[in-house]
């Protein structure tokens, strides 16, 4: 898995609708694999993890739904899995720092994009991001 | 501990009312007073007979399901029907009918107008009802309980008691002022007549409780019945106190239930069953039950709460019990997070429903009042001293926690139900992506892979044997530490043994629970009254009044317990013809005449039927 950097770049750097939704489709499933590491009941964030989950994989069937989504990754190192934080604090911190680029890429992208399905798509998974980066930052939004 | 409305509520209201008409002093003098009591009188009659029509044909509650029943009750409640009947014609002759339009002029009449016990029959049929094609329908959780032999028995014979108060009463309000019979109007002789006929009501009930007692947990179940309504939904602010969060559990569960059975309800095809609703309620129900088992932990590490070792270590297993419940929980969400629908981003209501229950079940275990779901890390339990100070505080938590573990295995019984429906239509999709280069599809899903379905419908199926087990240790719980919510464990060994057929042998229940041992207030018969009316203070005179009193009751008890005779039996036969006093002014008797049509085929659970 990519650094949070990396994820971030790759959101920020996109330069159409159909890269960001490809990066954005990458950082929800990313999200996903990062608090299932995570979500043990004895852990210290064991609920926002929980409930993230849900969120994340709701996100990136958000995006699946756009019709510009590429339907192959256009990331090469998509799909590799190495965790990124030791702790359930460092995870939540990497999730909450995907989820702030996404949502204000996906903010954009639903105001702008040219297919009514692609917005409709960015306005959802925007949500969803919305709502795991609240549940990462103890509430805060 | 609900706060809603009982049946219990409303029969003690329509008791008391009954104690308040007999305690207005002086008896009806005039014809308007008379009046008063005749038409009041026939109002209760009237309810009373309603109710037995209700468990005899079949459409809401069911006691006469099967003609060759074995029970007593099954014939009891037909001479209960007919008895109830003959007593309202008899009111009804002297005035030529019932008064639809007559409204008590005196106090007496007032409390005569059988409100309460108006309304108590309304509550049980808030539960069950008759849907547009005449077959029954359960309207809620508590549904199959009502709709119990068991229920159905323990009102029978609620019945039967209230009648015999009716004819102690109205013997006393018929009497001549003179005592004499031959100086007795045809109106007082028709509520004498009327009150002989609640006698042979209530012998038939005494006969049929001989035969086979009424348990007294099947009483205390029919008088918790609550009135089925769906709360408002409400979220904590941070302020309440603990007996109000658990308020707040037990309606969060409350609504839960419902929405569960309006997603059961669903077509397959529905929108809102899908993999997203199904994902949210499991991560929701994983907290939920993650809560309940934090809760429990609380509550045993207090030895002061639990009480001997024993309870402390039904805590235990009660909170072990609760954390698989949450594994399981935890399982199922896990199998779908790569699950998709073809409609995805629907949500059901009881998802959302299940959110708010984890969120009242933790604004109840965690010290924080401003807890949310979003909070961490580690977040410190409530202390016990907060908690439960005393073992009546801590029998409140345990009912919201047993109302909470409760609501969360109904809802996994529907979406262990839906998620089969949905594998079986072929609506359980994965995104494209997640499948191998080599799977090719030009849409953005595919069909899901069948071992992915697989997995998740096997994780539904350990989430309901969790659940189910949590339930049962929490209701242990409850049992040892008398919660409240026992009230839950008795519902649902009621509508166990109703879908077991229990009705049909029911002479051979074995429970060696208490029998209720309602002896009825040593309230004075028609000669005893009549002795006092004359004047009479000889102790010996009005003794041997008593006991003349006790042997005609008896008589009729004894009557009633003999092998049905052949009047009887053509009671039973020609039981629709008694009807006939009731739907004369009945505005359901269009309903009730259809409800004769063969009922019992017509029944049926409102669950949806797999398809």
């Amino acid at each position: 898995m990519a650094s949070m950097s990396e994820v971030q770049e790759r959101i920020a750097s996109a330069s159409s609708v159909p890269e960001l939704l490809d990066a954005a489709y990458e950082a929800f499933d990313d999200v996903l694999a990062v608090v299932r590491q995570h979500d043990d009941p004895g852990g210290g964030l064991f609920i926002p993890m929980v409930m993230a989950a849900a969120s994340a994989a709701e996100g990136r069937d958000a995006i699946c739904g756009a019709p510009s989504l590429p339907p192959r990754s256009l990331h090469a190192g998509a799909g590799e899995r190495t965790g990124p934080a030791d702790t359930a604090q460092a995870a939540a911190a990497w999730v909450a720092g995907v989820c702030e680029v996404l949502v204000e890429r996906l903010a954009g992208a639903a105001s702008s994009a040219g297919e009514a399905g692609d917005r409709g798509a960015c306005l959802d998974a925007g949500w969803s991001a919305r709502e795991i980066r609240a549940l990462m930052r103890g509430g805060r939004a | 501990v609900t706060g809603l409305v009982t049946f219990g509520d409303l029969l003690e209201t329509a008791r008391r009312s009954l104690d308040q008409a007999g305690g207005v002093p002086g008896r009806p003098e005039s014809d308007r007073d008379l009046l008063d009591v005749t038409c009041g009188l026939d109002a209760v009659v009237t309810a009373v007979g309603r109710y037995l029509q209700d468990l005899t044909s079949g459409e809401g509650l069911v006691m006469y399901r099967s003609g060759a029943s074995r029970s007593p009750w099954a014939s009891a409640c037909v001479q209960a029907r007919q008895a109830a009947a003959d007593a309202a014609r008899q009111l009804r002759l002297p005035a030529g009918g019932q008064r639809p339009g007559w409204v008590a002029a005196s106090e007496r009449g007032q409390y005569l107008q059988a409100v309460a016990l108006t309304a108590g029959r309304d509550l049980l049929q808030t539960h069950v009802t008759a849907g547009p094609d005449g077959a029954r329908w359960h309207r809620s959780a508590w549904a199959p309980a009502v709709a119990s032999p068991a229920v159905s028995r323990a009102l029978t014979a609620e019945l039967g008691v209230l009648a015999r108060q009716v004819a102690v009463l109205g013997t006393g309000l018929a009497m001549s002022p003179t005592g004499g019979w031959a100086d007795t109007s045809p109106a007082r002789q028709a509520v004498a007549g009327a009150c002989q006929s609640l006698r042979v009501l209530y012998g038939s009930v005494r006969a049929a409780h001989r035969r086979d007692p009424v348990l007294a947990g099947d009483r205390d179940l029919l008088y918790a019945i609550p009135v089925s309504v769906m709360p408002g939904r409400e979220l904590p602010d941070g302020g309440e106190r603990v007996d109000v969060l658990c308020r707040g559990v037990i309606a969060a569960a409350e609504r839960l239930r419902r929405s569960a059975r309006v997603t059961a309800a669903r077509a397959a095809w529905s929108p809102e069953i899908s993999a997203a609703s199904l994902r949210h309620a499991a991560a929701a129900s994983t907290v939920a039950s993650h809560n309940c088992s934090v809760l429990l932990g609380s509550l045993g590490g207090q030895p002061g709460l639990a009480g001997s070792g024993d309870a402390a270590a039904r805590f235990a297993d009660a909170g072990e019990a609760a954390g698989r419940a949450r594994d399981s929980w935890l399982r199922a969400a896990r199998t779908l997070d790569q699950m998709t629908s073809d409609m995805p981003g629907h949500l059901a209501q009881d998802a959302d429903d299940a959110r708010d229950l984890a969120l009242w079940t933790g604004r109840l275990a965690y010290a924080d009042p401003q807890w949310t779901l979003a909070s961490g890390p580690n977040q410190p339990a409530r202390p016990v001293s907060d908690l439960a100070p005393g073992p009546r505080e801590a029998a409140v938590v345990v009912a919201a926690v047993h109302h909470a573990s409760d609501a969360l295995y109904q809802l996994v019984e529907v979406h262990q139900a839906k998620a089969r429906s949905i594998a079986r239509g072929g609506r359980f999709f994965v995104p494209t992506r997640s499948l191998p280069e080599s799977d090719e599809v030009a849409r953005p899903y595919g069909p899901a892979p069948a071992d992915r379905i697989g997995l998740v419908l096997a994780a539904y199926q350990d989430a309901r044997t969790a659940s189910s087990d949590a339930v049962v240790s929490i209701a242990d719980v409850a049992d040892v530490i008398r919660a409240p919510s026992r009230v839950l464990t008795q519902a649902r060994a009621a509508a166990d043994s109703a879908r077991s057929g229990e009705v049909a042998a029911g002479a051979t229940r074995t429970e060696p629970a208490e029998v209720v041992g309602w002896e009825p207030p040593d309230m004075p018969g028609p000669v005893a009254r009549t002795l006092h009316s004359l004047g009479v203070t000889s102790a010996d005179l009005l003794r041997r009044g008593a006991a003349i009193d006790r042997a005609g009751e008896q008589l009729l008890i004894d009557a009633c317990t003999q092998t049905p005779t052949q009047s009887q039996q053509t009671a039973v036969r020609n039981a629709p013809v008694a009807r006939s006093a009731w739907q004369s002014n009945s505005p359901d008797s269009r309903r009730s005449s259809r409800a004769e049509q063969p009922a019992r085929q017509r029944q049926r659970e409102s669950r949806e039927a797999e398809p």
